[in-house]
């Protein structure tokens, strides 16, 4: 079960993270709350969403959007205009002050069970002020996080120490593509954490500039990661700089701008945490090939993988065949919760 | 007022009211309305400003009290726009309902604690435990609120079976579920119909408070401001003034909070000035870099705090209020618009002179008529100056030009080089050639010194450029031309 895992990790917050839209990030979510509620799980779940921008999308493609079945006590932080599509007795604990473009996020306790309907702050740092919310009412609250795998917002990014990536047939119409694509993000997860005595020097100076390089000394760059930021930095890099740290998010354009500009093997690529890293399977394996030592700053434990076979668009893959291929190239427990809680999931 | 924004910002009035620490979203409101007070409002501005005296008082001790009413503050949320709904009638929500909770607790909260503290006479809040109370109907005193079980029976029975049925769905094995789902959707729809009502209800009692409650937002507002500006009257020196009827401006030590920090800045420290100004001309000369554009906005700084209801920084400040202030400085931004800056200049003399028709004005100009040839530069001047002899406004005005001057007219000068060991600077200055700039402002006396009898306007743009190592032929050259 899923909820095992949460247990022997020994982890206090969870992101849902999904690899696309439809890929079946709430039925994830409804399948974990189901599983805490069945073994009596005693945190108590403190439920928000992060960069919840896709909304009117999955408007355009019309796809009936699960809602989320909550029990009693549970805590969750949603915006005002949601609250109405909340159908439970819900105890006002808090407004928070963070505005979304759906009102002002609440933070309200289920008094009874019932579904919700949750889009929290889009930004990661009104994320974390939720969560300091949550802990302040009750100190020992499990942070439960959905959220997309987006530039703009990530739900990883220092929020919470573990994972479960949701991916499917909506991520693309060849099933072999899925894997590849899903099996490059499982390897990005499991990059390690940078060594110890190199943090020890980085963290300071990075905590005040977005980019820099270690070599002899350190030296940073004060612009933010766009295109000219890269060619910058490529000039900056000697054969002596032997560490290049990032914070923010960084792209397959900064990478290829980053390569064409200088000579990259061999040296360490430091960036906050897997959520930050945007590149495609093709530059990832080129990453590899060259030698390149990828590290986080904070490692977000990857606890599993999910799967949903079928895509709005009408695509759909064998489960058995998707999950057979990806644990080809994974040990991580991989959960078809697709068609197993169908009838949790109360169609809108 | 007549000031520009670009001028507020350059005469150090942005910087001040920045500093406000203001905590409510009511005060903010406060702040941001930027009341001004006119001459026929001296009654209430002198209240306002024996309000902020009263905090400035107790600063010190009452401090711990003070702080605590800043603890309260932090919870004060804008629910004006949910009291004005119930007011029309309209039925709030359930955050609505919450945060008028709090705020019925904040003010109860406040009341308890200004008992700690002196107010000013006629201040008050309403206490709001009515409705507190209404909205904890379990008297549980937690601050939180929901649609409670105890305000109807009927809602008590529905969640009763609505808890039931919820318990059945946990039971039942997911795939057989869907029937029950339709009726806890049968269910929801009656708790919600319920709580609606009892919503209703609960809007009913916010609107027979809502006029007490608009009352305390405003009360809250005072109390905020107030205290800020006894703060910012604490932190850079702010004195009681006192408002006379006379359109007379008389300052001791007054002082520019944005000046000071930006001179502390820079290892210096910011001269005070003294002035006493009276309706007719003032006429303010002295050396290039001594000051004379500071002064002037100085003045016009502690002349503005005190008509917007704050202490001016100065050990003493008596005044007058005015109609208007009007203001030429150094530059200004209709230059941008085209115009040359002494077209631009004269439009807005233009229409400040029609004001000074009906009104009674403080007008600070910087250097008028700069930009134009020097002998029609100087009879402009000269022509203004006379024009506000007998007036009722002040005119105070900073010049280059000589000559100026008239029996009637008032004359400060900035000290500049009086006194200063010309020789022993310049000997000074060959050996620390590129600190020159900042060693001539170290030994320039930037005070204002009144000028009782007629004065030749002192050389001392003759002797920057000696200082600054200017060819010394040309000086010699120059010196035989004056």
């Amino acid at each position: 079960m899923l909820i095992d895992s949460l247990r022997s990790n020994n982890l206090s917050s969870l992101a849902i993270i999904g690899m696309e839209k439809n890929v079946g990030k709430t039925t994830v979510l409804n399948h974990l709350i189901q599983e805490a509620k069945a073994v009596g799980f005693t945190p108590t779940l403190a439920i928000t969403s992060i960069g919840r921008d896709g909304e009117e999308k999955d408007l355009v493609t019309s796809t009936m959007k699960p809602k989320i079945y909550v029990y009693p006590g549970t805590l969750v932080a949603t915006a005002r205009d949601f609250l109405k599509h909340c159908d439970l007795t819900k105890e006002i604990l808090a407004t928070t002050g963070i505005s979304t473009s759906v009102g002002e996020v609440v933070i309200f306790r289920a008094k009874s069970a019932g579904f919700v309907e949750i889009a929290g702050p889009s930004g990661v740092e009104d994320a974390r002020r939720i969560k300091d919310l949550f802990l302040e009412i009750d100190a020992d609250s499990f942070y439960l996080v959905d959220g997309a795998l987006s530039r703009k917002s990530t739900a990883g990014h220092f929020l919470t120490d573990g994972a479960i990536l949701a991916t499917g047939a909506a991520l693309d119409h060849s099933m072999a593509k899925v894997v590849e694509k899903t099996l490059t993000m499982v390897e990005i997860f499991e990059s390690p954490e940078i060594e110890q005595e190199d943090r020890l020097l980085i963290e300071e100076p990075l905590s005040t500039s977005r980019l820099l390089l270690l070599g002899e000394g350190i030296t940073t760059l004060e612009t933010d990661l766009a295109f000219t930021a890269a060619r910058e930095l490529a000039e900056k890099i000697t054969p002596s700089t032997r560490l290049i740290a990032a914070r923010g998010v960084i792209t397959d354009s900064f990478i290829t701008t980053l390569m064409a500009g200088a000579d990259l093997r061999g040296k360490t690529l430091v960036i906050e945490d897997a959520t930050r890293l945007f590149v495609g399977t093709d530059l990832w394996r080129r990453l590899k090939r060259l030698d390149l030592d990828i590290r986080v700053l904070q490692k977000i434990k990857l606890i599993g993988l999910t799967i949903n076979p079928f895509s709005p668009r009408g695509i759909h893959f064998d489960s058995v065949a998707l999950e057979d291929a990806l644990r080809q190239g994974t040990s991580i427990p991989i959960y078809d919760v697709g068609r197993k809680d169908a009838s949790i999931s109360k169609r809108t | 007022m007549l000031l520009s924004a670009k001028e507020r910002k350059d005469i150090g009035l942005e910087y001040v009211l920045d500093k406000l620490q203001i905590m409510t979203p009511y005060g903010e409101k406060r702040k941001n309305e930027r009341r001004l007070y006119r001459p026929g409002e001296k009654e209430l501005l002198q209240e306002e400003l024996e309000a902020v005296l009263l905090f400035y008082h107790q600063k010190e001790s009452r401090a711990y009290a003070l702080h605590d009413l800043e603890y309260e503050f932090c919870r004060v949320k804008d629910i004006q726009a949910s009291v004005e709904r119930a007011k029309r009638g309209a039925t709030l929500d359930e955050v609505e309902l919450f945060e008028m909770k709090v705020f019925s607790r904040v003010i109860g909260e406040l009341l308890r604690k200004l008992k700690e503290i002196e107010v000013p006479q006629g201040f008050k809040l309403y206490s709001l435990e009515t409705l507190e109370k209404r909205l904890d109907p379990e008297g549980t005193g937690i601050l939180t609120f929901y649609i409670y079980d105890a305000y109807s029976e009927e809602l008590t029975r529905i969640r009763k079976e609505k808890r039931e049925l919820e318990e059945r769905i946990y039971q039942t094995k997911e795939e057989e579920r869907a029937p029950l789902f339709e009726q806890r959707a049968e269910l929801v729809v009656q708790e919600e119909e319920e709580e609606r009502k009892i919503r209703k209800e609960l809007s009913r009692d916010v609107e027979e408070e809502a006029d007490e409650l608009l009352h305390n937002m405003d009360a809250i507002a005072k109390l905020d401001h107030w205290i800020a500006k006894a703060k910012l009257a604490m932190a850079y020196g702010g004195v009681m003034p006192t408002l006379l009827h006379e359109s007379e401006i008389h300052l001791v030590e007054a002082s520019s909070p944005m000046m000071e920090d930006y001179l502390r800045e820079e290892l210096a420290s910011f001269q005070k000035l003294d002035i006493d100004l009276c309706p007719g001309t003032t006429v303010v000369t002295g050396a290039n870099m001594g000051g004379k554009s500071v002064s002037l906005k100085t003045v016009l700084l502690n002349v503005m705090l005190v008509h917007l209801g704050m202490l001016p920084f100065a050990k003493e400040a008596r005044l007058g209020l005015f109609d208007f202030v009007f203001y030429l400085g150094d530059d200004f931004e209709d230059v941008k618009a085209g115009l040359s800056s002494f077209g631009a200049e004269i439009l807005r003399l233009r229409e400040v002179l029609k004001r000074t028709k009906n009104e009674v004005g403080l007008l600070v100009l910087d250097e008028p008529a700069r930009g134009t040839n020097p002998r029609e530069g100087r009879a402009i001047v000269k022509g203004l100056s006379q024009h506000f002899m007998g007036e009722k406004s002040v005119l105070l005005l900073a010049t280059h030009f000589d000559q100026i001057l008239e029996p009637g007219m008032v004359h400060y000068q900035i000290r500049g080089f009086e006194g200063v060991d010309f020789e022993a600077l310049k000997s000074q200055l060959l050996f620390e050639e590129k600190k020159s700039l900042e060693t001539i402002r170290a030994q320039m006396d930037y005070r204002l010194e009144p000028v009782l009898e007629e004065r030749e306007v002192p050389k001392d743009a003759l002797h920057i450029c000696t200082l600054l190592g200017l060819d010394e032929e040309l000086i010699q050259t120059i010196s035989q031309l004056l």
